[in-house]
């Protein structure tokens, strides 16, 4: 038996290029043939013991089929399990290293959003020509709190844009990403349609209310009400000497 | 096939898989019987070659149920390795006609 264990241990060690499959795979097929040869010297009135023994022997030198199996191999499929399988780990071993960066940028986004929003906001989507004020306006919704901290008005034709930002009390914390869904805005006795964009990422969320109001409209009031989180703001509304 | 001459071995296994699907016991004991045991190889060395012929796809395998009821690796010769053996069957006579030729020319020995 030692001689037969013996024999698949220098086989195996020749087989550098196969993967664990194959290498079963080969030794279940080898071990059937000495099987099926001792089995025919048994059956010949041999002893068991001797019989593998023999049937062993007749298989002849295990590094010479190792080496002759190992070169009908190719290392492709075997390299390219390992490189996955490192992949994976280095994969892994990124996301690990990298998530406190992520919770650091998006409390640093959450941090702007509460001191400085509108230092995200582009060039491109500002009315910088309109007339603008900051009514630094809060107000907790939930474990978020609701800011808005921009207006902007063009007195000639009432077009109204409301810049409001959200994010979670505690800075680290995940920004509620259903605040706008069921966002609107009102004029005292009169129906205001508005439509609106947004972004959101992890820590905030950033959203923009447009809509038209008659001239002279002292404030917009600015609600939300979702999943019984509520919220109501008056937000004033600056015509400046022309009206 | 790529290789364009197969060896010995390959050219006697395929051969004699192109009778019937064997197992590799099988293969060694039925070229032991049809050589009259002229050609009886290390046991072991039947299977690089069978593997060989299978990256070649000369043979392919499946496992079936042999008589006494264990499961084996039956090989069975393909299209491609039928194609083979027929160009190694010619190239391989006309080789042997050529050294009978060879040898037939020869002053008589003794």
């Amino acid at each position: 038996m030692r001689g037969m264990e013996d024999f698949y241990k220098v086989l195996l060690a020749q087989l550098h290029h196969a993967t664990a499959g194959e290498k079963e795979a080969i030794l279940s097929e080898l071990r059937d043939h000495v099987e099926d040869h001792a089995a025919f010297l048994v059956e010949g009135g041999g002893d068991p013991a001797v019989a593998r023994e023999r049937a062993v022997e007749a298989m002849g030198d295990p590094a010479e089929i190792g080496k002759a199996l190992d070169a009908q191999f190719s290392p492709f499929w075997l390299w390219l399990g390992r490189g996955l399988g490192v992949g994976i780990a280095l994969l892994c071993v990124a996301l690990l290293l990298a998530s406190p960066f992520l919770r650091l940028k998006y409390a640093w986004e959450s941090w702007q959003a509460r001191t400085d929003p509108e230092s995200r906001l582009p060039v491109s989507m500002r009315r910088d020509d309109w007339r603008v004020s900051h009514p630094e306006l809060r107000v907790q919704v939930g474990s978020d709190e609701v800011y808005i901290y921009r207006v902007e008005l063009e007195p000639e034709s009432g077009q109204v844009r409301v810049f409001l930002t959200n994010y979670d009390q505690n800075i680290f914390g995940q920004a509620s990403s259903f605040l706008w869904q069921n966002i609107a805005a009102r004029v005292p006795g009169r129906s205001f349609h508005t439509t609106g964009s947004g972004s959101y990422n992890y820590g905030v969320g950033h959203y923009i209310l447009k809509g038209e109001v008659p001239a002279g409209t002292d404030y917009v009031t600015v609600e939300s009400d979702q999943f019984g989180n509520r919220f109501s703001l008056k937000v004033p509304l600056d015509w400046g000497d022309g009206v | 096939m790529k290789k364009k001459t197969i060896g010995h071995a390959e050219l006697l296994v395929l051969t004699l898989l192109s009778g019937e699907d064997m197992y590799g016991y099988q293969i060694i004991t039925e070229l032991a019987r049809r050589s009259d045991h002229t050609f009886e190889m290390k046991e072991g060395t039947l299977y690089p070659v069978l593997h060989g012929l299978w990256k070649a796809g000369a043979v392919e395998c499946y496992e079936a149920e042999a008589a006494a009821g264990r499961k084996r690796k039956y090989y069975h010769i393909t299209r491609k390795g039928r194609e083979a053996l027929r160009t190694e069957t010619e190239e391989w006579r006309s080789y042997s006609r050529g050294v009978e030729a060879v040898l037939s020319s020869a002053p008589a020995l003794g």
